[in-house]
């Protein structure tokens, strides 16, 4: 393997220097995106947590681990929250703004967040209050139905009450997506937990292939 | 530190007219090593590039898209220093 002329190494470390100062530029600018789009969540109705004392790349790794379908999740969740008190125009307004700020975090995490379908509202008339029941959107993707309010996790995210139109019109595809993922989990965790299992079974059964031949021989 | 020991005393030893250093091999050796860097700066940048979104640790194609400007930025400033920085970057005095 040909040497790496001294020169061209200080090179290379001057440029991932200022390349790193770049990202970690492009990574606080994502920070506080995030940020932003939490409070806006938040004085809409939706129950995320306020992340204060959390680090940027803890942040990040959160909204990253949340994908485009919690994130989805989280707007429905918003927007019923938001049902009760605002006329269609203002909930359309916020809804459109939310939208663009979480597709705008996804872009700049690398999620490939789907076009989120927005329900078609009346501008002419305000919304005549909320009918009470489950929450699909939050059933859908943790596997939990019923109830007034609806939990992401253990976190208790969305705090709704009702079902909606809306929600529901929104729940469709998080609720496909969310089936698939909520299969793929269990098989991905007890994965690592298997695998001991499985190579004692496998010392286990080369132990009696070795011995119970032994003992044929005898 | 043993690096900018010898760029000091390096430093003061050969003052010139702008105050700067002058490297052994004068103006000439600076145009050589800037010539060098320049020859090298194309593939030097692209494997940085990828070192710098592999150790992102958020996700690769948002840490490209943010690489890319940025590295095409750095090439077009790093030709329009003086050839003295470039030779001194080359050379590992300037980090």
């Amino acid at each position: 393997m040909a040497a790496i002329p001294k020169g061209a190494e200080n090179l290379y470390k001057w440029v991932l220097k200022r390349l790193k100062k770049e990202l970690l530029k492009a990574r606080n600018i994502a920070c506080g995106r995030i940020d932003g789009t939490i409070a806006k969540l938040r004085s809409k109705g939706a129950k995320v947590p306020k992340m204060t004392g959390w680090s940027c790349d803890q942040k990040i790794a959160f909204v990253a681990a949340l994908g485009p379908y919690g994130i989805a999740t989280v707007l429905a969740g918003a927007l019923v929250g938001q049902l009760a008190t605002n006329t269609a125009q203002e909930v359309a307004r916020n809804i459109d703004r939310a939208t663009d700020a979480v597709k705008d975090i996804s872009k700049r995490l690398g999620l490939n967040i789907p076009d989120v379908k927005l329900p078609s509202v009346s501008l002419s008339k305000p919304f005549g209050g909320i009918s009470g029941g489950s929450m699909d959107v939050e059933a859908g993707f943790l596997g939990r139905s019923g109830g007034q309010r609806g939990n992401f996790g253990n976190l208790g995210w969305v705090d709704s009450g009702a079902t909606v139109t809306a929600a529901r019109a929104m729940a469709a595809p998080v609720t496909t997506a969310a089936a698939a993922r909520a299969a793929v989990v269990p098989v991905a965790t007890a994965v690592p937990w298997a695998m001991p299992g499985v190579g004692l079974a496998a010392v286990g059964g080369l132990v009696y292939v070795l011995f119970s031949g032994k003992s044929k021989r005898r | 530190m043993a690096g900018i020991f010898a760029y000091s005393a390096f430093a003061s030893a050969a003052p010139t007219g702008d105050g700067g250093p002058v490297p052994p091999g004068g103006p000439d050796k600076d145009a050589a090593d800037a010539a060098k860097a320049e020859k090298v700066l194309g593939v030097v940048i692209a494997a940085a590039g990828l070192a710098a979104v592999a150790a992102a640790n958020f996700g690769a194609p948002a840490a490209a898209a943010v690489i890319a400007p940025s590295a095409a930025t750095l090439q077009a400033s790093f030709m329009a220093m003086p050839t003295k920085n470039k030779a001194q970057i080359y050379r590992g005095e300037v980090t």
